[in-house]
């Protein structure tokens, strides 16, 4: 009975502190994304070899993903987001949604701002659209508004690697791949997983984001001797077009 | 049975007497009752005056504006009075004017600005231009709001060192203010919170979008040709595409300043290659992550002009020092920017590159701005 009267207390305690307590919990949602390497979490700034066997590192991983949906067996689908911005070095790599109870058999995104919202062939597109908080506000969008190109940054991924490993730890070339334009937008396809989610729980989503794939998948290798930038220029498409395709295949959900 | 009964008797009405006493006990826990023992709160916060009719440029996005400090024309008007007060300085001597004046677009023109003792603080005075678009503040984002920055300086002990509880009691004390705060926040009490929200009203009204560029690219106005070049460069990749597959030959700087050419900056911090040995560690003293050495917020280039010297710690004299500092590729570190792509190459500029650079850069001052009787010194 000691211990009844205790959690009582207790739990009397916590109540008289919350504000908001008058309505149901919510269910909520919660996507993560960690860029990994060799199966391993990455950590910025790490020094790693490639699969080429030059010392690298990743020092910045930026991402537009769009058209969130959750899936449901019947084939329907609703959108829960239309537009969302990881940044990885500020620690910008979750994302909470309150969502209705219920069945999903899935979830969905693609990669990068979708043409309507990217201000391609808009002549009367104008960056200050977005209010700030808005992930294409010129105040919230980390830098990834890239006019002269047309639109967004969609990926944005950069770090250092030394061809010639010397002694030092410091890697002396920069590489730096920005994927972006309407030719480049992936979709994802749809990440398969069984949830239930209810009033006051919380259904998690965790995705890798495989930096091996960047670099290299089954069709398609980047070799940083060969080259180490891309940036939207026309004359590199076939460059950019490996990098959203290798891009695309990085998610993986944990 | 009947024991049974009478136990559970017993029991719950045990529960209900320490249910109350707890939910007592609880309540008064949850209060900040340590604040308040130091320095009293004033009970209403904002709103209490006639709502400020803030004017967005219409090419600016809409600002983020916390809800619990909305702008009045009150607030504003007492803000500018403690913006300039010097006896928010422990020996009478400095405002915040005196390191944010308006000749130097609200910085000041010294490498790194002098306190109340004669004093040098760490790092290079901040122009406060668009601070309502601002999402951290300091050079190292050690703040996150414009209220939370407002905390440090009265405090420092080399920029003002004075005690919060002194500064209230000064303003408290004077009639004028009373009536100030009164008019701004419904009652004459003053506290720390009101000090700070009073100037970020303030703050947050000094908005610069009438610079001769402003002119030119969101109204009738025209660059000239160097100009035209400068902001053409401005925008363009940096290299010489027949060596870096991509390069446009430019400048390289929209990637940090923003190619969205209404706020100048992305907001992020950036180790900009200015040295191989950090005496500074900027962003990593926040984040404690060694990655971020030698990191530092990008900072507005509106108004650039006015502001030299330059960088974090004030070491160039000139825009043509800072866009020869790029041209040249600056110093390889461990954490220096990818996007600072030509160390030891350089991004190949001719004279007339920079020269057109600089121009344009200085199409970005605002003199309405700066000369706004709005934000002058009252007293």
């Amino acid at each position: 009975m000691k211990r009844v009267f205790l959690i009582a207390l207790i739990a009397c305690f916590f109540v008289a502190c919350d504000d908001d307590d008058d309505s149901a919990p919510d269910a909520k949602l919660f996507m993560t994304f960690d860029p990994r390497f060799q199966g391993e979490d990455l950590q910025l700034g790490e020094t790693h070899a490639n699969i080429h066997g030059y010392p690298f590192n990743v020092t910045d991983v930026k991402f537009y993903i769009s058209n969130i949906r959750l899936h449901k067996s019947s084939g329907d689908f609703m959108e829960i987001s239309d537009i969302e911005l990881i940044r990885i070095q500020e620690n910008k790599r979750s994302l909470e949604f309150v969502i209705p109870e219920g069945n999903y058999t899935g979830l969905s995104y693609d990669l990068g701002v979708p043409p309507a919202m990217n201000g391609t062939n808009d002549p009367d597109f104008s960056i200050s659209q977005y209010p700030a908080g808005h992930p294409l506000s010129e105040v919230t969008s980390a830098g990834m508004y890239w006019q002269w190109a047309s639109g967004y940054r969609f990926f944005s991924f950069d770090g250092r690697f030394d061809l010639e490993p010397s002694d030092t730890d410091m890697l002396p070339s920069p590489f730096s791949f920005h994927t972006g334009t309407d030719t480049l937008f992936r979709q994802l396809g749809v990440f398969q997983k069984s949830v239930n989610i209810e009033a006051g729980q919380t259904s998690l989503f965790s995705f890798a984001v495989d930096v091996d794939s960047i670099f290299a998948t089954a069709a398609d290798t980047i070799n940083l001797a060969e080259v180490s930038s891309f940036h939207g220029s026309v004359d590199q498409m076939e460059t950019g077009i490996k990098l959203a395709n290798n891009m695309s295949k990085a998610f993986v959900l944990k | 049975m009947k024991k049974d009964l009478k136990k559970y008797h017993f029991s719950s009405r045990c529960v209900t007497i320490g249910l109350l006493a707890f939910v007592l006990f609880g309540w008064s826990a949850c209060k900040k009752d340590s604040e308040e023992e130091v320095n009293p709160l004033c009970e209403t916060v904002s709103g209490a005056g006639t709502p400020y009719e803030f004017e967005k440029p219409f090419f600016f996005p809409d600002p983020i504006i916390p809800a619990d400090n909305p702008f009045t024309e009150e607030g504003v008007e007492l803000g500018r009075h403690l913006f300039w007060e010097k006896n928010l300085s422990r020996n009478n001597t400095v405002s915040c004017g005196s390191c944010h004046f308006p000749s130097a677009a609200f910085s000041d023109n010294i490498p790194k600005s002098i306190g109340l003792y004669g004093d040098m603080t760490r790092r290079n005075s901040m122009a406060l231009v668009n601070m309502a678009w601002n999402t951290s503040f300091f050079w190292d984002g050690r703040s996150h709001t414009l209220e939370e920055q407002l905390l440090e300086p009265v405090e420092n002990p080399i920029e003002m060192d004075l005690k919060w509880k002194e500064a209230v009691e000064r303003i408290g004390s004077d009639s004028t203010y009373q009536d100030m705060f009164t008019a701004a926040f419904g009652t004459p009490c003053v506290d720390s919170v009101r000090i700070t929200y009073a100037l970020a009203q303030f703050i947050r009204t000094m908005v610069s979008a009438n610079s001769e560029f402003d002119q030119a690219q969101y109204g009738p106005g025209q660059l000239s040709i160097s100009e035209q070049n400068g902001l053409f460069l401005f925008l363009a990749e940096g290299g010489d595409p027949d060596v870096f597959p991509g390069g446009q030959n430019g400048g390289d700087c929209f990637h940090c300043h923003g190619g969205g050419l209404v706020l100048f900056t992305d907001q992020q911090f950036h180790n900009n290659g200015l040295d191989s040995v950090f005496t500074d560690l900027g962003r990593a003293e926040v984040n404690g992550s060694p990655f971020s050495e030698g990191q530092f917020k990008t900072p507005t280039l509106r108004n650039i002009a006015l502001t030299a010297p330059y960088m974090h710690d004030g070491r160039f004299q000139s825009l043509e020092e800072v866009v020869e500092h790029y041209n040249s590729g600056g110093h390889l570190s461990q954490t220096i920017d990818p996007l600072m792509k030509f160390q030891g190459v350089g991004l190949g500029l001719s004279e007339q590159d920079v020269d057109d650079l600089v121009a344009f850069l200085e199409t970005l001052t605002d003199e309405e701005f700066v000369n706004n009787p709005d934000f002058q010194d009252p007293h």
